[in-house]
């Protein structure tokens, strides 16, 4: 009995324990703070290891950690809210970064524009825009893109449609590059990158 | 940069970043992206902000206490044999320690038989069968005299008698001196009860399963004595916590906050 409760340890250690750097990190991105993260991935582990008999061999066990994490996170993290994040449909215009900086001095070369925009983001910047993305959306980002998940994946570990993730991802990069855009004013690159430009 | 109403659209383009367009469609922004400028700088810019995104968040790296934590916890989960939901719990005492307690679970008692006793019975059925099914092996040793009884009378008794909130809360040496209360699942033909008792500071939690004319018959055994966890599990919340001897669990499907506040108004 302990040797078959050993090697389910080891086995899930082996196999499980190599993703834990990549799942905390999204932790840290979903709740958007470092003690419940920390309290994300330990649930997380803990559950998938009482579930483990019910791992198939040979499937992706990331995808697996990450639905049970994805799933945790919006049953039970989500509730602790009193308030449900408000998302706020309103049309976006479409390529909204493109069409800013083609309202500036860079229309003759917009390239000039996105390249100083970017060459001056910092990961500590756009982790704030991902930070103000609702829940949804910010969930959606992080399995898609950060993650590096299909459309099927990520409405398999979200409970929803590919549709629906095709539409939050279309928002919510929307909603970066419209974050993007106003942290560019605000710091004043924008307007660097006009007068340089 | 004169036709800035290009035919692609930005979710389709989103699609096309995402590698998740059709072949021939796939084909076809290929095609034209490589001739049209406006197109391939709006879909640089979406895809450096993708690449960003992954970049960024590439530097996170789970702290060290944390991944021997959860070993830790895994590995005792797996030294004791409690994988399941029990040990699911005994791991929880280490990520959610509650606060210290010197008093024992009336309220407990009274979620348990309200949970058992109201028309929600059935939400419960999950939580309180998995406890008793994937432990049933861990029951060992018969309990000590006097503690518990196993005649189904007797316990219907003592439940009718010590139900929720009435409780005995007599002080005792400055202890709150709780004589105990059981809850009892009907459910498939298959029962289960968890119950505790104070008597000479030690409580003990018992859960076994049968068929009722079975169990009764049968001498009910400690499943163990535990000390503090909180959570969730099969949706529903536990606050559970032993101190001085003294074990108390709260079960119900209210959210974990408010039953660790029911917790508190407890110790």
């Amino acid at each position: 009995m302990e040797i078959v409760a050993e090697s389910k340890a080891l086995r899930f250690e082996k196999e499980a324990f190599i993703y834990l750097d990549i799942l905390f990190g999204m932790a840290l991105r979903l709740t958007r703070n470092q003690s419940e993260a920390e309290d994300l991935i330990q649930e997380t582990f803990l559950r998938a290891f009482r579930f483990y008999e019910r791992f198939e061999n040979g499937s992706n066990c990331r995808a697996w950690l990450t639905k049970i994490m994805t799933n945790l996170f919006i049953n039970e993290y989500n509730r602790k809210k009193s308030m449900p994040d408000m998302i706020r449909l309103d049309d976006g215009v479409e390529y909204y970064l493109y069409e800013k900086i083609c309202e500036t001095d860079y229309i003759e070369n917009p390239n000039y524009g996105v390249e100083w925009i970017y060459r001056n983001l910092l990961d500590d910047d756009i982790r704030r825009l991902l930070a103000n993305l609702p829940d949804e959306f910010r969930t959606s980002i992080i399995l898609c893109d950060i993650q590096g998940f299909s459309y099927a994946e990520v409405a398999e570990a979200t409970n929803v449609t590919i549709g629906t993730v095709k539409s939050r991802l279309f928002r919510a990069r929307q909603k970066l590059q419209k974050g993007l855009w106003e942290w560019a004013t605000a710091t004043g690159y924008a307007l660097k990158g006009c007068m340089s430009g | 940069m004169d036709n800035r109403d290009c035919f692609i659209g930005e979710e389709e383009l989103n699609i096309y970043l995402d590698g998740e367009l059709g072949v021939s469609r796939k084909e076809a922004l290929d095609q034209h992206l490589k001739s049209c400028r406006i197109c391939s700088l709006r879909y640089e810019i979406a895809s450096e902000l993708k690449s960003k995104l992954r970049v960024a968040a590439s530097a996170d790296r789970a702290p060290d206490w944390l991944k021997y934590r959860i070993k830790a916890r895994l590995e005792e989960g797996s030294r004791l044999g409690t994988s399941g939901f029990w040990g699911f719990l005994m791991h929880l005492l280490g990520t959610r320690p509650l606060i210290p307690v010197g008093a024992a679970g009336v309220l407990g008692i009274a979620f348990l038989m309200a949970i058992f006793i109201s028309p929600t019975r059935n939400e419960t059925a999950p939580l309180v069968t998995d406890m008793v099914q994937e432990h049933y092996e861990y029951l060992e040793g018969p309990p000590p005299d006097g503690i518990m009884s196993d005649n189904l009378h007797e316990i219907n008794q003592w439940i009718a008698t010590n139900a929720g909130i009435d409780f005995a809360l007599s002080s005792e040496r400055g202890l709150p001196s709780l004589r105990g209360a059981c809850a009892i699942l009907d459910h498939e033909d298959t029962i289960g009860w968890v119950g505790f008792n104070y008597l000479e500071k030690k409580v003990s939690l018992f859960m076994t399963k049968g068929r009722k004319d079975e169990l009764f018959g049968q001498r009910n055994r400690i499943l163990h004595d535990f000390s503090v966890f909180s959570g969730k599990c099969t949706d529903m919340s536990y606050a559970l916590w032993h101190s001085g001897g003294v074990t108390c669990v709260l079960v119900g499907d209210l959210p974990e906050e408010k039953l660790i506040e029911l917790a508190d108004l407890i110790i």
